[in-house]
């Protein structure tokens, strides 16, 4: 008898595999987390990203957390290249919500739009989804914001979330420290010691900690 | 349909049907007061008497309508369209400056493909900002103010608002303003006239007024 996976349903992922599965986009999943560790932490307070940097060779590392608008920047993790295409679209959907209603882009609004986008690539043939995770983070009418969209184009709104390597370690501790109350300095804390638990065996300081703090008064 | 003359469209019979309103709206301490005579005239003939020319876009927002009947409808109902298409998917509804910035831009596009849509509209509404009185133009121009009107009597309600809005009005002053300026346009515009809407929006949400409540704000 043969499994699934020599029968060929995970060559491409406009096939379900006889369980129902979508077996290229679980693989996309492993690729986000063949990426360097994202984390987002939102409380009342505000919303901090934070990322690790991974230096190849001589490279300067890549920039981690991108600005979206003046409202939300993004983290993600896994395919570099994947993610800039996401990041200019995000930069894109963005000013044209701008530019239609003249205020900024609710982050549920943004995370919606570009989880239909990846989405599409599930489902349309000849095409590979998106090899990374997205965090959008920031501040619009409801508050502090912070969503995640997957390979599969499926959006969650978060209160803390970690994705890339090392991601179930970082995860746990996340899980262990979390609470509704917590302040700026305590997230921005949590996040730091939650990238080291990730780390394992990398060195951790500051020089590569990708961090974006974003406070909320009000 | 076959009877259809497109000629006299260019020398503006149809562009020119229905124009003459009288609609005022201005802001006071809690938020907005909207008002709007019911006449629809074509030319010198009274073409209805019972126009409704104050729509409710969503809880917090309202549109007054003015210039080609069509032309507004359509507006309002691709309005609220897209304002229900945004509460479904967030939970909670555009603001009142995200609404009015909408119907900007749709009415620009449109300008700018040469065919405009023939309307003079007030977005008015309170939003987390506070009240909001916004103008739109055929143009696609967006103003917010603290009081305006639109169409054929605008000028001599203008009148009446220049001279007595104040800063901070109460609601009962706000409607003693909103309805006298009404009533006057009424009184010396021809286009004008066959009763009033009143709509008053504050944190509770649009209320309109009943005829007993109009006289009771003009007799006082």
């Amino acid at each position: 008898m043969l499994g699934p996976q020599s029968m060929g349903y995970d060559r491409t992922s406009i096939m379900y595999s006889p369980e129902g599965r979508i077996i290229q986009t679980e693989y996309a999943r492993e690729s986000v987390r063949r990426g360097s560790i994202a984390i987002g932490i939102k409380s009342k307070k505000g919303v901090v990203l934070a990322g690790l940097l991974r230096v190849v060779d001589l490279n300067e590392p890549d920039k981690k957390i991108h600005k979206i608008s003046e409202n939300v920047h993004a983290i993600f993790a896994g395919v570099a290249a994947d993610g800039r295409i996401l990041i200019s679209r995000s930069r894109f959907d963005a000013e044209i919500f701008r530019l239609t209603y003249g205020t900024q882009i609710d982050i549920v609004g943004l995370a919606i739009k570009i989880g239909d986008y990846v989405q599409l690539f599930t489902q349309q043939g000849g095409l590979r989804p998106f090899g990374v995770g997205m965090l959008f983070g920031g501040l619009d009418d409801t508050g502090p914001c912070l969503q995640f969209v997957d390979p599969g184009g499926s959006v969650a709104s978060c209160k803390a979330k970690a994705m890339g390597e090392g991601d179930s370690e970082a995860i746990a501790f996340l899980k262990e420290k979390y609470k509704d109350e917590l302040t700026i300095e305590e997230m921005t804390e949590i996040a730091k010691e939650s990238i080291r638990k990730a780390a394992r065996d990398v060195e951790v300081d500051e020089a590569n900690i990708a961090i974006e703090i974003i406070p909320y008064k009000g | 349909m076959n009877n259809m003359n497109f000629n006299n469209m260019q020398n503006g019979p149809v562009i020119e049907a229905k124009h003459g309103t009288t609609t005022v709206a201005l802001r006071f301490k809690d938020g907005v007061i909207v008002a709007a005579d019911k006449r629809a005239s074509m030319g010198t003939f009274v073409a209805s008497k019972k126009t409704e020319k104050i729509h409710d876009l969503n809880k917090y927002t309202i549109a007054t309508i003015a210039g080609l009947v069509s032309d507004a409808q359509y507006l309002v109902n691709l309005t609220r369209a897209n304002v229900n298409l945004f509460e479904l998917s967030r939970g909670y509804p555009p603001s009142t400056k995200m609404v009015g910035n909408l119907l900007a831009s749709i009415m620009y596009e449109q300008y700018r493909a040469y065919f405009p849509y023939y309307v003079a509209m007030l977005a008015c509404g309170l939003d987390k900002e506070g009240p909001h009185v916004f103008t739109l133009d055929m143009a696609g121009g967006i103003t917010d103010e603290d009081f305006a009107s639109t169409g054929s009597g605008s000028m001599i309600a203008y009148g009446v608002l220049e001279s007595t809005w104040k800063e901070g009005l109460t609601k009962d002053a706000a409607l003693k303003i909103t309805l006298t300026a009404l009533k006057t346009a009424i009184s010396r515009d021809t286009a004008t006239g066959d009763g009033m809407d009143v709509a008053v929006v504050d944190k509770k949400g649009i209320k309109r007024l009943t005829v007993e409540q109009m006289k009771a704000v003009l007799e006082e």
